[in-house]
């Protein structure tokens, strides 16, 4: 019998971002009218941590529960996954943004999100490896992961990425430069890359515009976590080199509003106002921010077309609704337009898939 | 010395753990710290978290096993000292 060890796992070899990052993020948690707000932005855990932290929550929430328990089987996960494959592997977000957060109950994750040359060949091999497809298959038709992946026993899953995901302003780098610029992941995992805090900060950056510009305050905090690690210039530097510029530009100034005391950009004044009061999206303001967002992150010309495409597009009836049909939604949409996104689409019976944010 | 008949409990309060592919996994949330057991550290970390005493946990050592009582109760002591240098047990 080998003598009973209990050991300790290496330290991740991060500094966790400063405390005074996260009492900023607190006191802008505490604005929240609601718990749904709180919700809508993703800081479920966030706040439950917090509350334990100043010694008010009684117990924690499960959001927070489940992402000590994810943090603690991702490790594993993860050396399943190098055990089924020989490709080089870069580990997206997850894992990589919670290590830099105040605690792992504070920043959960549902997935393993790996960034690899050849997509097909890595999903093969876990197939290979006993791993299953899960979800549905026409959610993941032609996007920028193949279809997640589980492993019996795991409370998470496996997305295998061509690319990370995009703003369509411009094409995203490509694994070579990022593998290049790659650095050992702080999951305790021999084989596993990640990217710098610079990078990873940018690349959050753009994949949270790619689901919805300035959506959630979580994308951005994740973002600043990454940036008290990394150098602001470096970081601007890589954002023009990806032609994500005005974007990046965009998103550090709403970070050092929200956090910090920069005077509010123009979003924040018109189409991202839910931000700083910690509450879900109004209905005008999901317009707004269709139709204008552009200019926060394209050049005037560019930004002043896709204004024009965008309202036109919302103005049409939708493929297959008459012009009947789409009048109604319209004026139900307009005498809406101060109700929050989800009662409005509760309202007129749209339904998402469950997992619609998370691709 | 330690008392062998000594209660012992790991801590809860600070403790979340789960058992995985014959292993512990444990986050200790005070130290932020990550532990993980073998397959016999995970016996005695099971006895531990339903408290016991180091001589219980040499006795199941001894059964589980067929070591020999005197190493089981080394091995405990060991695994035991470990766990409390990292303040994870209560009396």
């Amino acid at each position: 019998m080998p003598q009973p060890v209990a050991t300790a796992f290496p330290e991740p070899s991060v500094e966790r971002a400063d405390a005074a990052l996260w009492e900023r993020v607190g006191r802008l948690v505490d604005r929240a009218q609601s718990a749904a707000g709180v919700r809508a932005h993703r800081l479920v855990a966030f706040a439950a941590w917090r509350a334990r932290a100043l010694g008010e929550g009684v117990g924690v929430a499960g959001e927070a529960r489940d992402a000590e328990i994810v943090a603690l089987m991702a490790p594993l996960l993860l050396g399943h996954v190098r055990a089924a494959c020989d490709a080089e592997l870069v580990l997206l977000k997850g894992p990589e943004v919670s290590a830099r957060y105040p605690h792992a109950a504070a920043r959960p994750y549902g997935d393993l999100d790996l960034l690899v040359r050849d997509a097909a060949a890595v999903q093969r091999s876990l197939l290979d490896a006993g791993f299953v497809v899960v979800g549905d298959e026409r959610t993941y038709r032609d996007i920028h992961h193949l279809r997640p992946v589980h492993l019996e026993g795991f409370p998470l899953v496996v997305e295998v990425h061509a690319e990370p995901k995009w703003p369509a302003v411009s094409a995203p780098p490509g694994f070579d430069e990022l593998l290049a610029a790659s650095v050992e992941s702080v999951v305790p995992v021999a084989g596993i890359r990640a990217l710098p805090a610079a990078h990873h900060a940018v690349l959050i950056a753009a994949h949270g515009w790619a689901h919805r510009p300035l959506g959630r305050l979580a994308s951005l905090v994740d973002v600043a976590a990454m940036l008290e690690e990394a150098d602001r210039d470096e970081a601007a530097a890589i954002a023009d080199g990806w032609g994500l510029g005005r974007v990046w530009r965009t998103t550090v100034r709403a970070i050092d509003t929200l956090l910090g005391d920069a005077s509010r950009p123009v979003a924040l004044r018109l189409w991202a106002r839910h931000l700083e009061q910690v509450r879900e999206q109004t209905v005008l303001e999901n317009h707004l921010s269709r139709w204008l967002s552009g200019w926060s992150a394209l050049p005037p010309h560019r930004a002043a077309a896709s204004t024009l495409v965008r309202i036109a597009s919302d103005l049409r009836p939708a493929p297959g609704e008459g012009w009947r049909r789409k009048l109604a939604r319209s004026r139900r949409a307009v005498a809406n337009a101060s109700t929050s996104t989800s009662e409005h689409e509760a309202a007129i019976g749209l339904k998402h898939p469950p997992d619609e944010e998370e691709r | 010395m330690s008392d062998p008949t000594r209660a012992i409990r790991l801590r809860e309060d600070r403790l979340q753990w789960l058992e995985a592919e014959g292993e512990i996994l444990a986050l200790d949330e005070e130290a932020l710290v990550y532990l993980g057991t073998n397959p016999s550290g995970r016996l005695l970390w099971k006895e531990l978290a339903a408290g016991t005493t180091e001589e219980r946990l040499a006795a199941r050592l001894v059964e589980e096993y067929g070591i020999d009582p005197e190493a089981a109760a080394r091995d405990v002591r060991s695994f035991v000292a470990g766990l409390e240098e990292r303040r994870l047990l209560v009396a």
